[in-house]
């Protein structure tokens, strides 16, 4: 009977053998072991195992060392590191040696997988970065509708505010906030500072934790009470030099002495890329004020576990609540919850998801002529792949190889499509429209969550090479190769592979040139849009006059006055007029009013139009024609009766049966008259419909702050200098908060769009080269194959035209197929466009028609070469050569 | 490919146990012949180092044996000797019998290292 020796003499000598000898001396071991036993017992048997093992080390691990040193380089390696790293420095050198190959597929490749990457690096900081404020997922911002002018706004009324507070039971936390610059005095020269009026709802909801001091309390919020002022956290260490005993002293903001209750955290901003220098308490009326008398912006904090819809169907019903107790005032209204999210990132979100989705579109064309060209190539290696498989390579080694190859494509092509993508994402970012608010657009950078992405691409498109060409060169299909003979004529499967892949291309490409051409018309249209006014040559200056200083009439007339005539005085100036709100920022304040001669019954709700400051000079700067009547001039004085003039539209639908002019309007107590009808124009934005205007004379309300409009002869920014001197020369304390050319105010109004349309037409582009190579590659492979069947066709008197047509079917056919599916796809894809497009239907006959017969004609261009090619084949040699 | 046809003593021992063992020489058997013939405490792993060793130089070869006829019964490493390790033997014993001839040995007292 034999025995084993025991199992720890094993295991030491097990380890120390080389693999070659190990199971031999084993069972070598085990026969002298079990001698051993029967001769000297098991005792000494032990015993003498335990010599053995011992003096069986040294000359054993020796021997090991020896042997591994013996082995050559490749086998070595291969044992230790499992082949990998054989299989990767193998497919190395051969794309070495190949590198026309291996530059244009990386190339391809990184163009990919950097535009993808460029475009999720932005997707990433604004769209799925978290805002810098604690459960900022349950921040939701109140938006008012009003049935009756379709408009949607964020501001609520005060009083209603005020209700939803006590009447909500959906947030844990609710307040008003608004930004307003304040201008403050006895800190070094008058400051402009970016204030902040919130009540201590909102800041909790923010989640605010003060850096020194307190809060706001509920007691600041009342009116009347003592005025309090929290500093920003830059502006306490920039004007305060971090002075902790800041706390209690009081500073002038605008014509208030507030005192210094605490400074907030470092950063800290909402809905403003600069932290504030100021927060104030908005305050409120003892007493419930009037209703819709003033207006707020709310934010608000969802209770744990509920969720946006739960808000929802909060809010409207408090809005059918109030609706039934107040109809004069919420007639129509309701309220409804957006998220913080989706408000800061407004109509970038569907543009951003749109391409991304587009670049997503690009890779994969980006793959497909990968792809084409692996295949190409396998075909080509088919008789190696045969003869590995027939000398015992077994399939995951034939996988492994063409793994390798895969990987160290795509890796090469991933790393280039980093660089690509930090480059890329910068001037991405340069594209969007500054009205996006999103916080993370400040730091846009390729960061883990990019790289991840990045790298998940690069490993799909591995893995999706490798398949590609294992379909190609299947092992157990190695002896039909090789007992092909020399022919390495790629099968049918393989050539369909290859022709489905340029059918997908080109309809992927024709999905993007359809899109871009959408956005390409709808950019247009919005270009030619008439907004009512010109644009170009007025230059906007924001300023507001210092408080203290103008308090009197007299003193504002005389200021405005001086204004006038220093601006007047630059060369080049034409026209100068005043408003309060800059026309295309999205402003749409408006304000209820009734006809004198026919009073809204009681109970119902007056209708509302947009309003506007404006001087009688902003419609000439402006270009606003003057329909009827006439414009503000120097007889609307403060003391003067009150005055209005109303847009086009607003006359027509209020004032049909007798002319606007000369009519009075009742607004709440007072009574004012029109004077004038000037010509409708879209003031919120290009893509608004004009909707009824009023306007107010800024000569009667003579406001301390106001925007300068400003006609120049030339390119006004060239003027900008000596029209800010001149503004300071009036007052060198009037401060100056924004300047901008109201063309840049139009273009930046325009620029989601142009976004779209300029990252869309790169795409596009991109896809139609990448088309074109694609299916040049795949014809020139087939006049290749064909090159036989081509030389017996001209030697049986085929002609030039036949060859040339008979190639060009083969792709017309290829370019059709594509056509028909992209078609369809387009239409399909166009529909997500739907937010982004102005003026054309998803549908568009000319864009999908068009971007159609670009790529056909494209692709016929690309047969074009190989078939001419094709043409010129020599029969004689040809033939001759078999 | 030898290397050098110099044999240390130790791998003269196993050629000269597997010359002797003829077709039963392996490891059990190697080694059990030079502890006899020596009394020296051989160990198993030395046989076996020296075994490739010798591989290594061409002058031994291996090959399987038949499975022992038993119930699970093992096949053996077997080895024998090369034409160029038969050579290299003769040569080594041959200078060994010259070098010896005329050398007085004193007899042994007791055993011998």
């Amino acid at each position: 009977m034999s025995r084993r020796a025991p199992i720890i003499a094993r295991f030491i000598i097990g380890a120390v053998t080389h693999a070659t000898d190990r199971a031999w001396l084993l069972d070598d071991l085990d026969e002298m072991y079990t001698h051993q036993v029967e001769a000297v017992g098991l005792t000494r048997a032990n015993l003498w195992c335990s010599s053995q093992v011992a003096r069986s080390l040294l000359p054993l691990l020796v021997r090991r060392a020896r042997v591994t040193n013996m082995q050559p380089d490749s086998k070595r390696r291969h044992e230790y590191l499992n082949g990998v790293l054989y299989d990767l420095r193998h497919a190395f050198r051969r794309l070495l040696r190949e590198p026309a190959f291996t530059l244009a597929a990386v190339l391809t490749l990184a163009l990919g997988i950097g535009g993808n990457t460029a475009v999720f690096t932005v997707v990433e900081a604004v769209l799925l970065r978290p805002l810098p404020y604690p459960a900022a997922d349950r921040l939701v911002i109140i938006n008012h509708r009003d049935a009756r002018t379709g408009i949607t706004k964020e501001f609520v009324p005060f009083a209603d505010f005020l209700e939803i507070t006590t009447r909500q039971r959906a947030f844990d936390r609710i307040g008003s906030y608004g930004a307003a610059a304040a201008t403050v005095y006895g800190v070094g020269d008058p400051y402009r500072a970016r204030g902040f009026y919130a009540t201590s709802g909102a800041l909790d909801a923010l989640g605010y934790r003060p850096a020194l001091g307190r809060s706001i309390s509920r007691e600041d919020e009342v009116q009347g009470g003592a005025p309090v002022v929290i500093l920003g956290y830059d502006y306490w260490r920039n004007r305060f030099g971090s002075d902790p005993n800041v706390l209690g002293r009081s500073i002038k903001v605008n014509q208030r002495q507030r005192t210094i209750v605490g400074v907030a955290p470092r950063g800290f901003a909402f809905r403003s890329a600069e932290p504030f220098d100021l927060i104030m308490p908005t305050t409120f009326p003892a007493q419930a004020a009037a209703r819709r008398n003033g207006f707020t912006f709310v934010i608000a904090r969802l209770s744990n576990g509920r969720k946006l819809g739960d808000a929802a169907s909060d809010l409207a019903r408090m809005s059918r609540e109030l609706e039934a107790e107040f109809p004069e005032s919420n007639r129509s209204a309701s309220y409804w919850p957006a998220s913080l999210r989706d408000t800061l990132v407004g109509n970038t979100k569907p543009a951003l998801i749109l391409l991304l989705a587009a670049v997503g579109v690009v890779l994969l064309i980006a793959c497909v002529n990968v792809a084409n060209l692996l295949l190409a190539r396998s075909l080509a290696r088919r008789r190696e792949m045969a003869v590995r498989a027939a000398l015992g390579a077994s399939r995951a080694r034939v996988a492994a190889h063409h793994l390798a190859e895969s990987f160290l494509l795509a890796a090469l092509g991933g790393v280039a499509g980093v660089v690509i993508a930090i480059w890329g994402s910068k001037a991405l970012v340069a594209m969007i429209p500054r009205s996006v608010e999103a916080p993370g657009l400040s730091d846009v950078h390729v960061n883990a969550l990019v790289l991840f992405f990045a790298f998940t691409l690069t490993a799909l498109t591995t893995l999706g090479f490798a398949l590609v060409a294992m379909m190609t060169t299947r092992p157990d299909r190695a002896a039909a190769v090789l007992v092909g003979g020399g022919r390495l004529s790629a099968s049918g499967g393989a050539r369909r592979a290859a022709s489905g892949l340029v059918v997908a291309e080109v309809a992927l490409a024709i999905v993007l040139l359809a899109g871009a051409a959408l956005i390409l018309r709808s950019f247009s249209s919005l270009l030619s849009v008439d907004p009512g006014f010109r644009y170009d040559r007025v230059m906007t200056i924001s300023i507001s006059a210092p408080a203290d200083r103008y308090r009197d009439t007299l003193a504002r007339v005389g200021y405005y006055a001086g204004l006038e005539s220093a601006l007047r005085a630059v060369p080049g100036v034409e026209q100068i007029g005043h408003a309060a709100v800059v026309p295309l920022t999205g402003n749409n304040w408006t304000v209820p009013f009734e006809r004198t001669d026919q009073r809204v019954p009681s109970g119902e709700r007056p209708p509302e139009v947009g309003w506007q400051l404006a001087s009688g000079g902003f419609f000439r700067t402006l270009g606003i024609p003057l329909v009827a009547g006439r414009v503000f001039d120097e007889r609307d004085r403060m003391d003067g009766p009150h005055v209005v003039i109303v847009s086009a539209a607003l006359a027509k639908r209020y004032f049909a049966d007798r002319p606007a002019v000369g009519s009075q309007l009742a607004l709440g107590p007072s009574t004012i008259q029109i004077v004038g009808v000037v010509g409708d124009i879209r003031r919120a934005g290009l893509r608004d419909e004009p909707r009824p205007d009023m306007y107010f004379p800024f000569e009667q309300a003579l406001p301390l702050q106001t925007t300068l409009f400003i006609r120049t002869a030339n390119d006004p920014s060239l003027q900008l200098t000596s029209l800010l001197t001149a503004i300071k020369s009036v007052d060198a304390q009037t401060v100056i908060s924004d300047s901008q050319s109201l063309a840049d105010v139009a273009a930046e109004s325009v620029r989601t769009t142009k976004l779209v349309l300029w990252l869309l037409g790169i795409f596009a582009a991109t896809a139609l080269l990448l088309a074109g190579i694609g299916i040049y590659g795949v014809m020139s492979y087939v006049v290749r194959q064909r090159t036989r069947e081509i030389g017996t066709r001209v030697a049986l008197g085929a002609t030039r035209g036949d060859i040339l047509w008979l190639i060009m079917r083969q792709g017309a056919g290829i370019a059709l197929a594509g056509a028909v599916i992209g078609v369809i796809g387009g239409v399909i894809a166009a529909r997500s466009l739907t937010s982004i497009l102005y003026a054309v239907a998803p549908w568009d006959p000319v864009s999908i028609g068009g971007a159609t017969l670009v790529l056909i004609v494209a692709v016929l261009a690309a047969c074009y070469v190989p078939a001419r090619r094709a043409a010129a084949v020599d029969p004689v040699r040809t033939l001759a050569e078999q | 490919m030898p290397k050098s046809d110099h044999l240390s003593d130790f791998e003269l021992y196993v050629m000269l146990a597997v010359a002797a063992l003829g077709t039963n020489a392996y490891g059990v058997t190697i080694t059990a012949r030079i502890a006899e013939r020596t009394e020296r405490d051989v160990s198993i792993g030395a046989v076996y180092a020296t075994l490739g060793r010798l591989a290594d130089k061409g002058f031994v070869s291996f090959k399987l044996s038949e499975p022992v006829p038993v119930r699970g019964g093992r096949t053996r490493k077997l080895v024998s000797l090369t034409p160029a390790g038969a050579r290299a033997l003769a040569r080594t014993t041959e200078s060994l019998r010259n070098m010896l001839d005329g050398v007085r040995l004193r007899p042994a007292t007791g055993k011998s290292r």
